[in-house]
């Protein structure tokens, strides 16, 4: 039976480690990268398209169009005196 | 593994962008990736796409680490994250690699070996995960409740029932037979 825990772990992982490869850490590097930019310049794209749909949604509510449905509105009715 | 002070200038120059300080940093932080994602996924081709990829978010995301003192902890948590994300989506299957056994310096290290791979693997992925950044990395219950993103106290109640399964199972210790170990050593 190994001696101790850390001892059974520390020799059982003193493995041979692959040989490092650069060349894949840094493609894989690019290629979260790249997926990074695309979701960004799509969250910009989303965030551009709301803006421009709530633009035209507030100028159609605050064109000339819309202030004889103002002119028109009833007044609210006057509060009643307190007695 | 010890502190990282001595590489604080070598991360300090990687994330400046040195692209050689950064080559230096990922040999140097290699080997302590793929040991402590075999330890979790106890297969190498497993563990090297684990270490591989998270070298990888080394290579990305250093610029942007804050504190060069936080390197360790920062670069563990990549490592452990990764392979139980793989271990999650495609726990390894097959018995443990023949490579694993051809590095022992003798029979005896290469049955003790299989021994803990064995028992490991009796083990959940993060109560592995907590016994090799303990005993491997030498970090703190502290510094592995950052890394796993769960209370101190917790880490140190994973701790205690891994050591307890752990050594229960190598106490029970027998030489694994010899065809055993050659042919079946899942």
């Amino acid at each position: 039976m190994p001696a101790d825990l850390r001892g059974a772990l520390r020799a059982a992982l003193d493995v041979d480690t692959p040989p490092l490869r650069y060349e894949r850490i840094f493609d894989r590097a690019a290629c979260r990268l790249r997926s990074t930019q695309r979701r960004r310049s799509r969250t910009m794209l989303s965030a551009a398209a709301l803006v421009a749909l709530i633009a035209v949604f507030a100028g159609e509510q605050t064109g000339p169009a819309f202030y004889p449905v103002v002119a028109v509105a009833p007044a609210p009715a006057p509060s009643p005196l307190a007695t | 593994m010890g502190s990282w002070e001595s590489h604080v200038p070598t991360i300090e120059a990687a994330r400046a962008g040195e692209g050689a300080a950064l080559e230096t940093l990922i040999a140097v932080i290699w080997p302590h990736a793929f040991r402590i994602a075999l330890s979790i996924l106890r297969h190498p081709a497993a563990a090297e796409d684990a270490a591989q990829e998270a070298c990888a978010r080394v290579v990305v995301s250093i610029g942007g680490l804050r504190d060069s003192a936080a390197f360790g902890v920062w670069f563990y948590r990549l490592v452990v994250r990764e392979a139980l994300r793989i271990e999650r989506r495609a726990p390894p299957q097959e018995p443990l690699d023949p490579h694993l056994l051809a590095s022992a310096s003798s029979l005896t290290d290469a049955l003790v070996r299989v021994d803990v791979f064995r028992a490991l693997g009796a083990l959940p992925p993060r109560q592995r995960a907590v016994v090799a950044l303990r005993h491997y990395a030498d970090l703190n219950s502290r510094e592995i409740a950052q890394i796993l993103g769960i209370p101190d106290g917790t880490v140190r109640y994973l701790l205690t029932l891994a050591r307890r399964r752990l050594e229960s199972l190598l106490a029970s210790h027998r030489p694994s037979p010899l065809s055993e170990v050659l042919f079946d050593a899942g």
